[in-house]
C-alpha cells in the first residue's frame, strides 16, 4: 500500500490516574508490564521488558483526583476512549495466559471477541479505562476482511477458558 | 505460558464530527483508511502490512459530555514516531496549513518532538529520533528547548 503518512509507528500512551500507585501495581500485574523511569515530575515510564527503554505506556497522577473519569458503553464521553496492546505473540496460548491472569487479579472482563483481524480480550482498569489486548490473526485471514476489519465473529470465552481443549 | 506486550496497537477516539476527524487524520496526518462500517467508524493507519489500524475514528453520541482533555482521568495523549525531522517538519507544515494547533516544540536531546491537537482538542505527540538507536529514558522527558526554530526557519533578513 502507499503511503504518503510522515508517521512511522504508535509509540506510547499517557494515562492519566487518579491513584498512581494502584495503577501502577495493576498494569504490572494485569500486561506485565515494568516500571523501567521516572521522570522529575512523578510520571512512570512503563515497557514490555525491564531495561527496555522504548515505553508503550506512561502513567501520571491526575492534580484533580475528582476530575471527570472514564465512561465505557453506552455513553462515553468525546475524547480518547479505549486503546489497545498488541500481544507479542503468534498463537492464542498467550491469549488465553493473559485471560488467566486477568481472572486471578480479579480484574473485570468486560467482553472477548473474535475480530477477524485480532482476538481480543476487553478488560477494565482501575479507573474503569477500556483496555483491550489482542492477538493477531494470521496475514491470510485479515488480509481476507480488510474492508470490515472489526466485524464481531462473537465472544471466545470458550477459547479462552481453561475448560476448552 | 508467559506472554508479553508487543507494543500499543490502536487507539480509539470518539468524536464530535467524524467527517471532520477524518479528513484531520488523512490529509494532515497523512493516514489512510482502510476500512469504514456502516457505523461510520474508520479504521486508519500508516501502513497496513505493519499495523492493520493505528486510529480508529467513531461518533459520539450526540450531546455526550466532553470533559477537558487535559484535567480528566483517562487516556491524556498518545505518542506517535515520524521516520524523520524532515517528516516531522513536513508534518508541522500540513498542521499549519490546516489550522490545526499546535502546543509547542521540544528538543529533548536524541528525541525533537511537536505536540499539537485534533479538532476535538486530544493532545498528540509527534518526535523523530536523531542518529538512530534507542534514546536514553532521559531523552524521553528532559526538555533543552524547542525546536521552533528548526520547523519554521525565519526568513533571512534583509
Amino acid at each position: 500500500m502507499p503511503t504518503t503518512s510522515p508517521i512511522a509507528r504508535t509509540s506510547h500512551l499517557t494515562l492519566r490516574v487518579s491513584d498512581l500507585a494502584r495503577s501502577r501495581g495493576f498494569y504490572e500485574q494485569a500486561l506485565n508490564l515494568h516500571v523501567v523511569g521516572e521522570d522529575p515530575k512523578g510520571r512512570l515510564y512503563l515497557s514490555p521488558e525491564p531495561g527496555d527503554l522504548e515505553p508503550v505506556l506512561v502513567l501520571e497522577q491526575a492534580a484533580d483526583a475528582g476530575a471527570e473519569t472514564p465512561r465505557v458503553e453506552p455513553e462515553p464521553y468525546i475524547g480518547m476512549e479505549h486503546w489497545a496492546f498488541e500481544l507479542d505473540a503468534e498463537d492464542i496460548s498467550a491469549l488465553k495466559a493473559v485471560y488467566r491472569r486477568l481472572k486471578e487479579i480479579g480484574a473485570e472482563i468486560h467482553h472477548t471477541v473474535d475480530h477477524r483481524v485480532t482476538e481480543s480480550i476487553y478488560f477494565l482498569d482501575p479507573d474503569r479505562n477500556m483496555i483491550e489486548i489482542y492477538l493477531n490473526t494470521p496475514r491470510e485471514r485479515y488480509a481476507e476482511h480488510m474492508d470490515h476489519p472489526y466485524d464481531s465473529l462473537g465472544d471466545i470465552d470458550d477459547r479462552l477458558s481453561d475448560k476448552a481443549g | 505460558m508467559e506472554f508479553k506486550v508487543r507494543r500499543s496497537g490502536h487507539i480509539v477516539i470518539r468524536v464530535a464530527d467524524v467527517a471532520r476527524s477524518a479528513r484531520f487524520f488523512t490529509d494532515v496526518l497523512g493516514l489512510t483508511i482502510i476500512g469504514n462500517t456502516d457505523r461510520q467508524m474508520y479504521f486508519l493507519t500508516a501502513d497496513f502490512e505493519a499495523n492493520h489500524h493505528m486510529v480508529l475514528v467513531r461518533p459520539a453520541k450526540p450531546g455526550a459530555a466532553q470533559p477537558d482533555p487535559d484535567r480528566r482521568i483517562g487516556l491524556a495523549q498518545a505518542a506517535f514516531e515520524v521516520g524523520s525531522l524532515s517528516d516531522l517538519k513536513a508534518l508541522y507544515a500540513r498542521l499549519r496549513a490546516a489550522g490545526a494547533t499546535i502546543e509547542r516544540s521540544e528538543d529533548r536531546g536524541a528525541i525533537k518532538a511537536l505536540f499539537a491537537r485534533d479538532p476535538d482538542g486530544n493532545l498528540f505527540e509527534f518526535y523523530c529520533r536523531e542518529g538512530g538507536g534507542t534514546p536514553k529514558l532521559a531523552d524521553r522527558y528532559r526538555v533543552r528547548g524547542s525546536i521552533d526554530h528548526l520547523l519554521a526557519p525565519a526568513p533571512a533578513s534583509a
